[in-house]
């Protein structure tokens, strides 16, 4: 009953939304909303939990006795349950295999990195925004994540778009002892790439060789667009099919195939 | 007599020869293989530690005949007064035979529990059909970790390399207003987009993407959005900027701030100009979406890193008639963009028009250093053509220019 309740659901949110394709309507706003509401707050708990609870908070020291007081929370945080001589994961909590008493006694451990405390301190000085005296706090934080991704970008964006794009496109082992059309093949892939950079040379004014060169790197970008057009198209269009099998089984529910 | 004589030694020698080949075949058959060669641990270079490297030769029977079926490799940790041979071995892997490919394995055993600077043995067992042989390496191995990863010092000089080329550049630049740039037609078109919505006193849409501030296209977009927010607070137009992280409204917050208080318009300003909707790619879209529709912006901008969306809402803004200007370094998404809005800056371009947009001499000055660094490699593709091209059509080449050096280039 609830799945045939949920197919239901499912079919009319479809097709609330498909119900853009002829113009704004209530329909097609409830769907929306919902969809919009039910993500955010869907994503907030997955960031939580797969997030901050085990990566953050599961390297901070905690209380005994907090660990202790609500279980279901806490077993994530706790490495190792200590019973006798044996050693056993922090699940051991929840998971039923110990009795209470056994519990009670065991020693429960939570291993500790101090390095942890950086990004709970950054964590927290977001919240300074809610303080206007203290609000420019919130910037340190935004300023580590900034400069952290371009730092960390650099070699990745230097070695894959720049010295990589480069070596593989002079690279001679697809080619040697392969032919006249492979080594083609190689020249206008390299030609490609030569012009394409040319055009994305600014401090030059586009004219003369340089300008035509320019031009033949915008025809190479071009062909290069297109063919990701289509094949891109062509992958939106086996979405598309999919929502419509999934309507199709549904109405096939319905009639009775 | 003798030629009787002659055949019958003949055919004992025959049956002889056949039984004692038989009887070889057999005991190779019952008999474990022979164990593997030159066996080898150490510690496993450039990295954190944690890891040892083990190499080895197979085993002289790991062949096409399929005598060794694997080979399983065991650590132990080295304790003092313990002898290898009683040692407390653990398996770590199992690995293929060679079957007659390749004159050396390997296997790196990457592991927390392998504790740097504490001994370990290592043992490989070489099974096959008959039995199992082993061989155990009496000298012990200690994971360290590397202050510095050797293979990646080719990207380490080429980043010296750029980065000094622009830093000279932005130096040279300031005071310097005589560098050129080329015009880009889509960032002329900001302007015009702005001017329209003001005069038709609809509002101004920017979406800065779809990703986190962790990528270089969020702050490149968000970079432009301080530029239009400028000009909407000169204009007086309504903004809005729906945005699909958390981090990234709190950055574009401070940013249009900035930009509306430099403007000299504060009092325009309020929070809710930059607000959040949701971190699902889709709900996004059909947010946005129903923000287009019912709101009708005049202008949209569409600046960050964007995927299966871009199509729908540059679909969606051409549908309501809007001007639409839009810049990512996505490839995938670039065709949409082209082909829906009336103005793309293609990934360069997109990087470099926030240093157009700004007009400030350091910017500026960071465009003709990058420019200077494009030089450099298609100096360096032009050599690179030429040397494998007439190493195609077979000129001969001196020997100095070993073609393992691009090969070697091109591997790390």
């Amino acid at each position: 009953m609830i799945v045939t309740i949920g197919i239901w659901c499912a079919a009319f949110l479809t097709l609330a939304i498909f119900s853009f394709l002829y113009k704004d309507n209530p329909f097609y706003r409830f769907a929306e909303h919902l969809f919009t509401g039910v993500s955010a707050a869907y994503w907030m708990v997955v960031a939580f939990w797969n997030q901050i609870h085990p990566n953050l908070f599961g390297n901070l020291w905690w209380p005994d006795w907090f660990l202790r007081k609500w279980p279901e929370f806490t077993y994530v945080l706790v490495d190792e349950v200590h019973v006798g001589g044996e050693i056993l994961p922090g699940n051991a909590l929840v998971d039923g295999s110990l009795s209470p008493e056994v519990l009670a006694s065991a020693e429960l451990v939570n291993i500790i990195s101090p390095i942890y405390y950086i990004p709970l301190v950054l964590g927290i000085l977001f919240f300074t925004r809610l303080i206007p005296k203290i609000s420019y706090l919130s910037r340190w934080p935004l300023a580590f994540v900034m400069g952290m991704a371009a730092g960390l970008r650099l070699y990745s964006f230097l070695q894959s778009n720049a010295m990589m794009q480069i070596s593989s496109t002079v690279n001679p082992a697809p080619i040697m002892g392969q032919g006249f059309l492979a080594w083609l093949n190689f020249l206008i892939v390299a030609i490609g790439v030569f012009t394409g950079l040319i055009y994305f040379y600014f401090s030059k004014e586009h004219k003369g060789v340089f300008g035509q060169l320019s031009r033949v790197g915008v025809l190479f970008l071009m062909l290069s667009f297109g063919a990701a057009f289509g094949y891109t198209v062509m992958a939106r269009i086996s979405l598309l099919l999919g929502r419509f099998q999934f309507l199709g089984g549904w109405l096939g529910g319905i009639f009775g195939n | 007599m003798k030629a009787r004589f002659a055949r019958f030694t003949a055919l004992a020698l025959l049956l002889c020869l056949t039984a004692i080949t038989v009887t070889s075949a057999l005991a190779q058959d019952t008999a474990p293989p022979a164990p593997v060669q030159e066996v080898i641990a150490e510690d496993n270079p450039n990295d954190r530690g944690h890891a040892v490297l083990v190499r080895w030769h197979p085993s002289p029977d790991d062949g096409t005949t399929g005598r060794v079926t694997e080979y399983r490799i065991y650590r132990a940790r080295c304790l003092p007064g313990v002898q290898p041979e009683v040692a407390e071995f653990e398996r770590v892997s199992i690995c293929s035979p060679a079957l007659g490919v390749g004159a050396e394995l390997d296997f790196v055993d990457v592991s927390d529990e392998i504790e740097n600077g504490i001994p370990y043995l290592y043992k490989i067992e070489t099974h096959g059909s008959a039995g199992v042989s082993s061989t155990i390496i009496d000298e012990p191995v200690i994971a360290t970790a590397q202050w510095f990863d050797k293979s990646r010092l080719t990207m380490l000089i080429a980043i010296l390399i750029a980065s000094s080329v622009i830093i000279y550049w932005i130096q040279k630049a300031q005071g310097n207003t005589n560098i050129y740039l080329r015009p880009v037609a889509g960032l002329k078109a900001f302007d015009e987009a702005v001017g329209r919505a003001t005069e038709m006193g609809q509002p101004v849409l920017f979406v800065p993407g779809i990703m986190d501030m962790d990528q270089i296209e969020t702050l490149a977009g968000v970079s432009i959005l301080g530029y239009v927010a400028n000009m909407t607070s000169r204009y007086e137009t309504k903004l809005e900027v729906p945005v699909s992280r958390s981090l990234v409204m709190a950055h574009a917050r401070e940013v249009v701030k900035e930009s509306y208080l430099s403007s000299g318009r504060p009092d325009l300003y309020h929070d809710d100009m930059i607000h959040y909707l949701t971190d699902d790619q889709f709900a996004y879209a059909a947010a946005v979406d129903g923000i287009m529709l019912r709101d009708k912006p005049a202008a949209c901008f569409y600046q960050g890193k964007f995927y299966a969306e871009s199509l729908i809402l540059a679909e969606t803004g051409n549908s309501i008639g809007a001007i639409q200007i839009a810049g990512t370094a996505s490839p995938a998404q670039l065709p949409f963009f082209i082909t829906a809005c009336d103005y793309t800056l293609i990934g360069e371009e997109f990087f470099a028009a926030s240093a157009y947009l700004s007009n400030d001499m350091r910017h500026i000055g960071s465009i003709r250093g990058q420019d200077s660094i494009k030089m450099l490699f298609m100096i360096a593709l032009a050599i690179g053509t030429i040397y494998v091209s007439l190493a195609c059509l077979g000129v001969p080449l001196p020997n100095w220019l070993d073609m393992s050096l691009i090969l070697d280039v091109s591997g790390s």
